[in-house]
C-alpha cells in the first residue's frame, strides 16, 4: 500500500492513471507519517521555491501545515514487527523493489 | 534499468529544468533535514510497527492490524504526484 498526504481526488487520479493494484491511503496532515518518524515541515525558503514552481501543497493535501513525509518503505511481518525500514530525506533515493521482494520471499518461506 | 538508474535520469532532468537557485535551496533543505538527525526517529527493523487506520480511495477504512492478520505488509510513504 502507499500512504500519501494528498487528498482523495488526487490519489484516485494517480491510482487510475497508473492502474495500481494496491491502495493509496490518505494520511491527512501526515499524522501516520509522524508516528513513523517521517514528518517534517518545509522551511520558508523551500516553500517559496514550491510557490515559484506552482506546487500548491495546501490545496493538494487539504491542510495548511506545509508538512511532508520523508519518502520511506517498510516491510512489516504478520506479528506487526518491522523487518525492513528505508527512509531518506532525498526523494530521489529509494530502495530497489527487488530487495523488497527478496525480503517478502524470505518471510513467505518462514 | 534499476530503480536507482531511473531515478538518476529523473534527477538529471530536473536539474536541467529547475532554476539553479531553486535547486540550491532544495538541496540545502534536504541536507539540513538529514543533519537534523530526523532519521534516528524512524522505527528500526525488529521494533513494533506503529498501527494505523486510514481511508483509501473510495472512502473505505483500511486498518493495518486487520491486514497483517492476512499477511505481511509493504508500506510506502510518498509525497504526491506533483
Amino acid at each position: 500500500m502507499a500512504i500519501s498526504p494528498q487528498i482523495e481526488r488526487l490519489n484516485r487520479e494517480t491510482a487510475e492513471r497508473r492502474h495500481l493494484s494496491f491502495d493509496i491511503l490518505w494520511d491527512r496532515g501526515n499524522e501516520v507519517a509522524a508516528r513513523y518518524g517521517l514528518r517534517f515541515r518545509l522551511p520558508d525558503d523551500l516553500i517559496a521555491v514550491y510557490g515559484k514552481a506552482g506546487i500548491d501543497l495546501p490545496t493538494a493535501n487539504g491542510d495548511g501545515s506545509w508538512t511532508l513525509p520523508m519518502p520511506a518503505r517498510f516491510v512489516i511481518d504478520r506479528a506487526g514487527v518491522i523487518r525492513a525500514a528505508d527512509a531518506d530525506p532525498d526523494y530521489t533515493r529509494r530502495p530497489e523493489p527487488a530487495a523488497t521482494v527478496r525480503i517478502l520471499q524470505r518471510l513467505a518461506g518462514s | 534499468m534499476s530503480l536507482a538508474e531511473k531515478l538518476d535520469v529523473l534527477r538529471a532532468a530536473a536539474a536541467k529544468r529547475l532554476p539553479k537557485e531553486s535547486q540550491e535551496i532544495m538541496h540545502a533543505a534536504t541536507e539540513r533535514l538529514r543533519a537534523s538527525g530526523i532519521l534516528a526517529g524512524v522505527p528500526k527493523p525488529g521494533t513494533a510497527a506503529p498501527p494505523f487506520t486510514l481511508t483509501k480511495v473510495g472512502g473505505n477504512s483500511v486498518d493495518s492490524a486487520a491486514l497483517l492478520a492476512r499477511g505481511p505488509l509493504v508500506v510506502t510513504f510518498y509525497r504526491g504526484r506533483w
